[in-house]
């Protein structure tokens, strides 16, 4: 699976620096600086969202929404996991320094390097909540002199996202239970104390992870077949390009309510995995997959 | 002082007793071979006396000195082994193996001094192993093989030389060879040899003194023409032994019943 | 002997070369060793402050621990080699490389309690090396059995033993570490730094040149335990020394850079078939071959694809191996 290791460690890390902050303290700057590398998704989403998309000199290669950021993509093939400071370094035309670089993961202790020669490195982890995602978008607005492009993508993303939530009655006698699934073999899973966890919380879903989750997992458990069969979980959303199909076919889940009721969600991994501005549609796939869900009556005999 | 005094030796192997309570001695400048039928104990006895095994009771004594308290080096300076089989490392050159006969002198990290490369040489001369100094050990026949384990040994310039079955599976020239050249070195040097040897007939004829060893214990212990006479030889052996004298050299032959 | 001994020795010059000069950014060669001589004292530096950074601060402790853990394996596998009489030993042999895998997972997972900083990992990857090595000393039996291949046993043992509590923990525990500790088991010099350079250092040289010292030692030992004990060999002694110091080096490398595959088992070797079988000449030539390899493999790993980075476990093999085969091959023709 192409995108589980990224994706993992992209959306995982915040809890393994869980007493600091998610954003690493950077000033605004006054000029909009020319030549940013993302080596963040996210972070490259946001960029072309917020109207700096001119300005984004390099991506790493799993930087590829908008169709401009996969072109560039392409191009330079920096492997996030794997990257070179000294070419980093002088990717930006003429052999000059990126004037900003974004992470989300600092590999090969890349921040350290990149900083000691001389390139501005600005860290942003995956948020554990969504005004962490907001102040990220925020933040690379005022570094790239986007301010009010920043401040009006914010304030659409939360209206959306609002109203989503809003559209969804409350169901007090009817529980409906979630699995959602992050990998396979073994099956991981996220709690409620996670960024898209705490999304499913306030859709009102139950979440299965939630009960057998220790500390030690740091919110991404692991969960046996045994428990996802014997949870029996009336909703399925998979994040890990399994599709529904894939997942009916899995020995023994042929008995799962949301097996029989057909409601199984594959999300686009890609959209999974990041939380910049692509967060409405992500919780909108979520609630539009919640209201059929909630609507459909062989669930709830 | 004997060259070698064992008193009350005993020597296990977990719970087999491999040699029982032997005492034996050689006297400076002699030469004594073990005789006995397999499993007496013979290759025990001399891997012992060489430190390869460890004693369990009783003590061994190389002129004058109580081997156990020895460390490696300073036993291996007063004792040296040509072993049954000798390990062959392919890749080194036959001065190189013979040089390891210097490891007793030199320390462990240092390289051999003058002194030890000059004895390595006149032991390759005495040896007539001049013309393989430089091959590799590999290509070496079994008589060149054995003559260049016995060039090893004897570079360890120790007073005392302990052999196990030094002639196994070499042709009778070579055997008689290797066997004159040992005589040789008892005779213009004074070692003292200790050997362990099938051939009851070259046995008597090379060894001053022999002990019959069976059964882990020692049967019999006295000059060469005695003890190959003596009737428990034969009865040991379980057959019948004649001694022929043929030129004034003692044959042991075996009879058929 | 005095023909390898200048190629090899060339071969650590234009490895030197290469770490310093090579690299997804082109510096001037001239300029770079204007600005080696400036720190030595004579003349000036011509570079500017960026590309000073990249030369000295990149590039140059990359250099010197690609240098140390290319012969310290090199050294390392070929008296592992020697001392167990066995050519398929390498530095990681006695448990090494699980221990360290073990500590290495242990300080990365620890979640939230800031032990898996840069500086802690390598300590704790240190520690739980050489108590993987004590327990396959304890287990082999002090190293007072008659022959080595218990030690080799229990090292098997133990190994295992720590490789599966490793795989245990990560899978019990999270998702969140997989990639970091994968990433670290495949050795990289890539987050070498002047740091880390001053952790291995001190160990690393110590133990070097005990192992080369060794080296008459293992050709008595060539014969076997027994035959060398006859020749007054301290036995025991030199297997002690040899193993505490051929672990202490690797554990101290593996620490800081991971599990680099490959040159600790081929390089001595490939002097091997270049030398001959004496321990006297293999182990010292290994270390010059070991460094200058580790560094012309490091030197592709961290340019040829720029601005990324391939594993250099990948290289030293890809690289490696058909060398291998090569010297091999003319051997054979030789014979």
């Amino acid at each position: 699976m192409k995108h589980f290791p990224r994706f993992v460690v992209a959306l995982t890390l915040s809890a393994l620096t869980f007493p600091l902050a998610s954003i690493t303290t950077a000033g605004a700057v006054t000029q909009s600086p020319s030549c940013i590398v993302s080596l963040s998704p996210t972070a490259t989403a946001t960029l072309y969202a917020i109207g700096a998309g001119s300005q984004v000199g390099a991506v790493d290669q799993d930087s590829t929404y908008p169709a401009a950021a996969a072109v560039l993509a392409t191009k330079s093939k920096i492997n996030p996991l794997s990257p070179s400071a000294e070419g980093i370094a002088t990717i930006c035309a003429g052999n000059t320094k990126p004037s900003l670089v974004v992470i989300s993961y600092n590999a090969n202790n890349i921040e350290q390097k990149l900083t000691a020669l001389g390139v501005k490195v600005v860290t942003q982890l995956a948020p554990s909540s969504l005004s962490g995602a907001l102040a990220q978008i925020k933040q690379l607005g005022s570094l790239t002199g986007h301010v009010a492009q920043a401040a009006k993508l914010t304030a659409s993303m939360t209206k959306a996202i609002n109203a989503d939530v809003a559209s969804i009655a409350k169901h007090p006698t009817k529980k409906l239970t979630v699995f959602y699934e992050i990998g396979t073999k073994p099956y991981y899973s996220l709690t409620s104390a996670t960024f898209i966890g705490s999304i499913l919380k306030s859709l009102g879903l139950v979440n299965i992870a939630d009960a057998v989750a220790t500390s030690a997992d740091a919110g991404y458990p692991s969960l046996t077949p045994e428990y996802v069969l014997s949870s029996n979980p009336k909703m399925i959303i998979t994040a890990d390009a399994q599709s529904a199909s894939d997942v009916s076919a899995r020995s023994g889940f042929e008995n799962l309510s949301a097996v029989k009721a057909k409601t199984i969600v594959a999300l686009n991994p890609n959209l999974a995995s990041e939380w910049g501005p692509q967060l409405p549609q992500l919780v909108h796939a979520i609630t539009t997959a919640v209201k059929a869900a909630l609507a459909n009556n062989t669930l709830w005999k | 002082m004997s060259a070698i005094d064992i008193k009350n030796l005993t020597v296990k192997a977990g719970a087999k007793t491999l040699i029982n309570d032997v005492t034996l001695s050689v006297e400076a400048g002699t030469w004594l071979t073990i005789i006995g039928p397999n499993g007496a104990g013979k290759t025990s006895l001399v891997e012992t006396v060489a430190g390869i095994r460890k004693i369990d009771a009783g003590s061994i004594a190389i002129t004058g000195q109580d081997i156990g308290g020895l460390s490696e080096r300073e036993r291996a300076r007063l004792v040296a082994l040509v072993p049954q089989n000798p390990f062959v490392p392919s890749g080194m050159s036959v001065r190189d193996y013979v040089a390891l006969g210097r490891t007793a002198y030199h320390g462990m990290m240092r390289a051999p001094s003058a002194g030890d490369r000059a004895i390595v040489d006149s032991v390759i001369e005495r040896l007539s192993l001049q013309e393989f100094a430089k091959r590799n050990v590999a290509t070496l026949s079994g008589g060149e093989r054995q003559r260049m384990v016995l060039a090893r040994t004897l570079a360890q310039s120790t007073m005392v030389v302990v052999l196990d079955e030094p002639i196994t599976g070499l042709d009778l020239r070579h055997q008689m060879d290797l066997l004159e050249l040992l005589k040789k070195e008892v005779a213009d040097c004074g070692l003292t040899v200790l050997a362990t040897l099938h051939d009851l007939t070259l046995a008597g004829q090379f060894a001053d003194r022999l002990v019959l060893l069976d059964k882990s214990q020692v049967v019999l212990d006295g000059p060469a023409r005695d003890v190959i006479r003596n009737a428990e030889l034969a009865s040991r052996y379980g057959m019948q032994l004649r001694v022929v004298d043929v030129d004034g050299a003692d044959v042991v032959v075996p009879v058929r019943s | 002997m005095a023909v390898v001994s200048i190629v090899t020795f060339i071969c650590l010059l234009l490895a030197v070369f290469c770490g310093l000069v090579v690299g997804p950014t082109s510096i001037g060669t001239s300029r770079i060793f204007g600005s080696l001589f400036a720190h030595l004292g004579i003349g000036h530096s011509t570079l500017d402050t960026m590309q000073t950074t990249i030369v000295w601060q990149l590039r140059a402790p990359r250099l010197v621990l690609g240098l140390l853990a290319g012969a310290m394996l090199a050294v390392a596998g070929g008296t592992y080699q020697g001392v167990f009489r066995n050519p398929l030993a390498d530095p990681y042999l006695l448990g090494v490389a699980a221990g360290a895998g073990l500590g290495a997972t242990f300080a990365i997972m620890d979640v939230g309690h800031a032990i898996s900083t840069p500086t802690w990992t390598p300590l704790i990857a240190f520690v739980g090396a050489m108590l993987a090595v004590g327990c396959t000393w304890l287990i082999g039996g002090r190293g007072m059995s008659s022959n080595a291949s218990t030690l080799v046993l229990a090292g098997v043992a133990v190994a295992a033993l720590l490789t599966s509590a490793q795989t245990f923990l990560q899978q019990q525990a999270s998702a969140n570490s997989i990639a970091r500790v994968y990433i670290w088991l495949l050795g990289s010099l890539a987050s070498a730094s002047w740091s880390s350079v001053n952790l291995a250092l001190p160990y690393v040289l110590v133990c070097i040149t005990i192992c080369v010292l060794c080296g008459q030692a293992l050709d008595v030992m060539s014969v076997g335990e027994d035959e060398a004990r006859s020749l007054g060999l301290p036995v025991r002694r030199v297997r002690t020394l040899v193993i505490i110091a051929s672990s202490l080096g690797t554990a101290a490398i593996v620490s800081v850079v991971g599990l680099i595959g490959f040159v600790g088992i081929i390089v001595p070797h490939i002097v091997r078939l270049v030398v001959g079988t004496s321990y006297r000449r293999i182990l010292p030539i290994s270390v010059v071959v070991g460094a200058a390899f580790l560094v012309f493999a490091d030197t592709i790993a961290r340019t040829a694809v720029s601005p990324s980075e391939l594993p250099l476990g990948v290289i030293t093999a890809l690289v490696g191996a058909p060398v291998f085969v090569l010297v091999l091959s003319l051997r054979r023709t030789q014979q």
